[in-house]
């Protein structure tokens, strides 16, 4: 038998089975083509993805290398005090030239061929350019000025930086919506923040399961039972869904209660445990800050890259860096204000223990979603069940008994991938 | 003076990976001073003077509720691991010791979980050495998904 295989450009079929997004096909966590699609329309194209604190990078040279999608990237502070975000991709070879994750440079100098680089990208040096003694050298008609790193356009919101690979990127504002924005500048205010530090996971799921988890306020009452325990997250208290009109960003918005045994909320919730009490209550010392305005937590998804995480007096950006389908890198950076108290400081330190990797809240999602993905992958044409509250495509909701805001991201996604 | 013998040194730590690889967190609890801080923090921001830590916890209270929070509330597939721990560089009642730790999650290959450094305060008591502060720092900023247990 001789079979022929052959690349075919010819995009598959959509995976969803019917209208609407209430049901949400297994194959959109696993399938290698419906990834790139994802990393080429949302990643690459058309949207602000999330690349740093302003705070990361204070002076003039310093920089930070992440990621955009699967792509490298650098976020520099030029001389002029303005932030450039460039392809960490020199212009010759196409090495990544910079494998510092932080550093501080006058120039950019790949270690190649030693390109060399301005800060905005611009190629300022090539060895042998005129040649040697006369011979060899780059031609007549190589222009320095054709040949620098690509320059991303990047927006500086009030202390933290986004870029798009997209020069017909619409304005931040429209980005985030009109929605969504009052909550979003409730954190970013324009007040000086403060760099408490870094938390990095490697999670073996697909990205798009992070950005479900945290637009999905079913689960943190029900898994998360150092949460329920502590009044921290319960369906019965005060709270307000938000998304923008395109389905794409969401925000959950809510306010703490006393904690103890409402019996609609907990009964047959076997995960609560009633009688828990924390032996050092500095682990969860609560203070309300002014700037709250009211809500205790505000959970912020802006899609498709990073997760704005307001728990109390815990802050974080939580970045998502894809790896293919099946797995990608989730990187916390913890911030505060300049103007914290020591005691402030030492209190979202000691809060920052039910997060990240370690976290005694969060290291239950991360859990989650890798039983999510094992599943999902062995059973490509499953489906998951998004019903709780209905079979909407993503609205606004005064209450947390609801899966829309996943619905809307899906709506999103199939309108955008013409699925 | 408060000098620190090494072979109680060695015996110490091996208490330490001891009860942690058998989850006895009580007995690993037990190697702290009432006060002790222990950190696990990732090695970026040890060297960049960054203060977060992934796990902080400030005296026997707060190990408590770590404990209290990994055995009947945190939701995580069943894993053993092995603490490797080398030797101890002394100096005064401050020690460094280098460790790796090796998990296997259910059924799967081992993976490695962490390396590093215990970076500690060690002080001599009745009991024996027991651990006045203990960073773990771990070279590798990226955690394979959780880190339940102490490193």
């Amino acid at each position: 038998m001789n079979q022929r295989i052959e690349w075919s450009p010819v995009k598959s079929p959509s995976p969803f089975k019917q209208d609407g997004t209430h049901r949400i096909p297994n194959r959109v966590y696993s399938d290698v083509e419906l990834h790139a699609r994802e990393l080429e329309a949302f990643f690459y194209k058309a949207h602000w993805c999330y690349v740093a604190l302003e705070c990361e990078i204070p002076n003039q040279g310093d920089y930070k290398a992440t990621m955009i999608g699967e792509r490298p990237v650098i976020v520099v502070r030029d001389r002029d005090g303005s932030v450039n975000v460039l392809e960490n991709r020199c212009a010759h070879k196409g090495a990544k030239f910079c494998q510092k994750e932080f550093g501080n440079a006058k120039v950019f100098v790949c270690p190649y061929h030693q390109w060399g680089y301005r800060l905005n990208g611009d190629l300022a040096g090539v060895p042998m350019k005129n040649g040697v003694a006369g011979q060899g050298g780059m031609g007549a008609d190589f222009k320095m000025e054709d040949h620098g790193l690509n320059r991303l356009k990047v927006r500086v919101h009030n202390g933290i930086v986004f870029a798009s690979f997209d020069d017909d990127i619409e304005p931040f504002e429209s980005f985030v919506s009109a929605e969504l924005m009052p909550f979003f500048n409730r954190t970013f205010d324009g007040r000086a923040l403060t760099l408490l530090g870094y938390n990095r996971q490697r999670i073996r799921g697909n990205w798009k399961l992070m950005q479900e988890n945290i637009k999905d306020p079913y689960h943190p009452g029900l898994l998360h039972v150092f949460f329920v325990t502590f009044g921290l997250w319960r369906a019965d208290q005060k709270s307000e869904l938000r998304i923008d009109p395109r389905g794409r960003h969401a925000q959950m918005i809510s306010t703490r209660n006393s904690g103890g045994e409402n019996k609609e909320v907990t009964a047959g919730v076997t995960s609560f445990k009633e009688s828990m009490i924390l032996e050092d209550p500095r682990l969860m010392d609560v203070v309300q800050e002014p700037w709250w305005g009211g809500p205790t937590a505000v959970m912020q998804t802006i899609f498709p890259s990073v997760i704005v995480q307001q728990q109390v007096n815990s802050l974080s950006t939580r970045q998502i860096i894809p790896r293919g389908p099946n797995e990608f890198d989730f990187v916390w950076t913890h911030f505060g204000f300049a103007d914290d108290t020591p005691e402030m400081t030492e209190r979202r330190l000691k809060q920052a223990n039910l997060f990240g990797p370690a976290g005694l809240v969060s290291l239950d999602d991360g859990e989650v979603i890798e039983y999510c993905q094992q599943a999902a992958t062995a059973y490509p044409d499953g489906e998951c069940v998004v019903e709780l509250g209905g079979k909407d495509g993503g609205v606004a909701s005064p209450h947390m008994v609801t899966e829309t805001l996943i619905r809307g991201m899906y709506r999103y996604y199939r309108e955008t991938l013409g699925l | 003076m408060n000098v620190l013998d090494a072979n109680a040194v060695l015996h110490i730590n091996a208490c330490y990976g001891d009860a942690l690889d058998r989850f006895d967190l009580a007995a690993w609890q037990a190697l702290f001073l009432p006060d002790a801080v222990y950190r696990a923090q990732a090695r970026e921001n040890f060297d960049s003077g960054l203060p977060l830590a992934a796990i902080y916890l400030d005296g026997h209270g707060m190990m408590t509720d770590r404990i209290t929070g990994i055995e009947k509330t945190l939701v995580f597939a069943p894993r053993f691991t092995r603490h490797i721990i080398g030797l101890s560089k002394i100096d005064g009642s401050s020690a460094l010791t280098p460790f790796i730790i090796v998990q296997t999650i259910t059924t799967g290959l081992p993976e490695i979980l962490a390396t590093g450094c215990y970076h500690d305060t060690l002080a001599n008591t009745s009991d024996g050495v027991r651990i006045a502060s203990r960073n773990a720092v771990y070279d590798n900023a990226l955690i394979p998904n959780s880190l339940v247990y102490p490193l």
